[in-house]
């Protein structure tokens, strides 16, 4: 691609860029990437906590969408189909790495409680990072991507009230973990 | 249960850093969209290649029952001609022994 096609590429909206990579432009969908790396990648290092395998989750969430992005029905909807691409890898990687990952058995089984020591403040990925997955997984799309508690059930293909339950005791636990002095 | 969100958490989330835009990134998930297209060209040749050699295996067999079929049609074929009308007989008569050859070709595979 000569580098004037490329700047092109670069100023065009994402709607036209999104098409050119169904088309199978495969330097359209690395202006894609280079797009949308920043929150995909974010949002790996939130769910793993390890930067290096985020990384490698968020390549994986992008290879599978430069697949399947002819299923993509609208442009419009790119932003939310590649967070859902995302989820679905992370979601296979943890359950490669802790089965099972069961949103109803996890409702029953709360962790140990934390050290009450206040010494023992965390910073916030230590402390998502202290979390049950399914939990941390329903918080950072309701905290951080935004979605509703139905948004989230309908990412996770996980039941509305399990996904409830999740944010709000992982809510509960985060305040516990940070502290009140940080938070407030 | 309300789907408020709490504000000190939000703003925590909010405060925290984004990776920077990395090329490095890009071009990793470039090469891994060239080894998936190099992929799928192997998975296409190994395809055809057994699609070909396929051919060739079911070849043999379906000459074999070809041929075995027209030494039994062609005597026929030969005394229908000899009466009025016999050519559209014959025809009909040879579309009918090919189906069965296809058939029976099928069949012994």
């Amino acid at each position: 691609m000569r580098p004037a096609d490329s700047l092109r590429l670069s100023n065009a909206p994402e709607a036209q860029v999104i098409a050119l990579a169904a088309a199978g432009s495969d330097e359209a969908f690395a202006e894609l990437v280079r797009r949308r790396q920043g929150s995909l990648r974010a949002l790996m290092r939130r769910l793993c906590g390890d930067a290096a395998l985020a990384d490698d989750l968020a390549q994986q969430a992008f290879l599978q969408a430069w697949r399947t992005l002819r299923q993509l029905r609208s442009p419009g909807a790119f932003g939310g189909w590649l967070r859902q691409v995302a989820v679905h890898v992370w979601l296979r990687h943890a359950r490669l790495v802790r089965p099972p990952l069961d949103p109803i058995e996890d409702l029953d089984a709360e962790p140990a409680a934390e050290s009450p020591d206040p010494a023992a403040r965390l910073d916030l990925s230590a402390a998502l990072a202290q979390l049950k997955p399914t939990q941390r997984l329903c918080i950072i799309l309701n905290y951080v991507e935004g979605l509703s508690h139905a948004e989230v059930a309908a990412s996770t293909g996980w039941p509305l009230g399990a996904v409830k339950s999740h944010i709000a005791r992982g809510t509960a636990r985060l305040r516990r973990l940070l502290s009140v002095e940080v938070l407030s | 249960m309300t789907e408020e969100r709490d504000p000190h958490l939000a703003r925590l989330f909010a405060e925290a850093p984004e990776p920077q835009a990395d090329e490095a990134f890009v071009d990793a998930v470039r090469m891994g969209m060239a080894r998936g297209r190099r992929m799928d060209l192997a998975g296409a040749l190994a395809m055809s290649a057994a699609v070909g050699l396929t051919c060739v295996a079911l070849a043999g067999p379906v000459a074999q029952a070809v041929g075995q079929v027209a030494g039994q049609v062609a005597p026929v074929m030969a005394e229908l001609f000899d009466v009025p009308g016999g050519e559209i007989l014959a025809v009909a008569f040879a579309g009918l022994m090919a189906v069965s050859a296809m058939v029976l070709s099928r069949v012994r595979v």
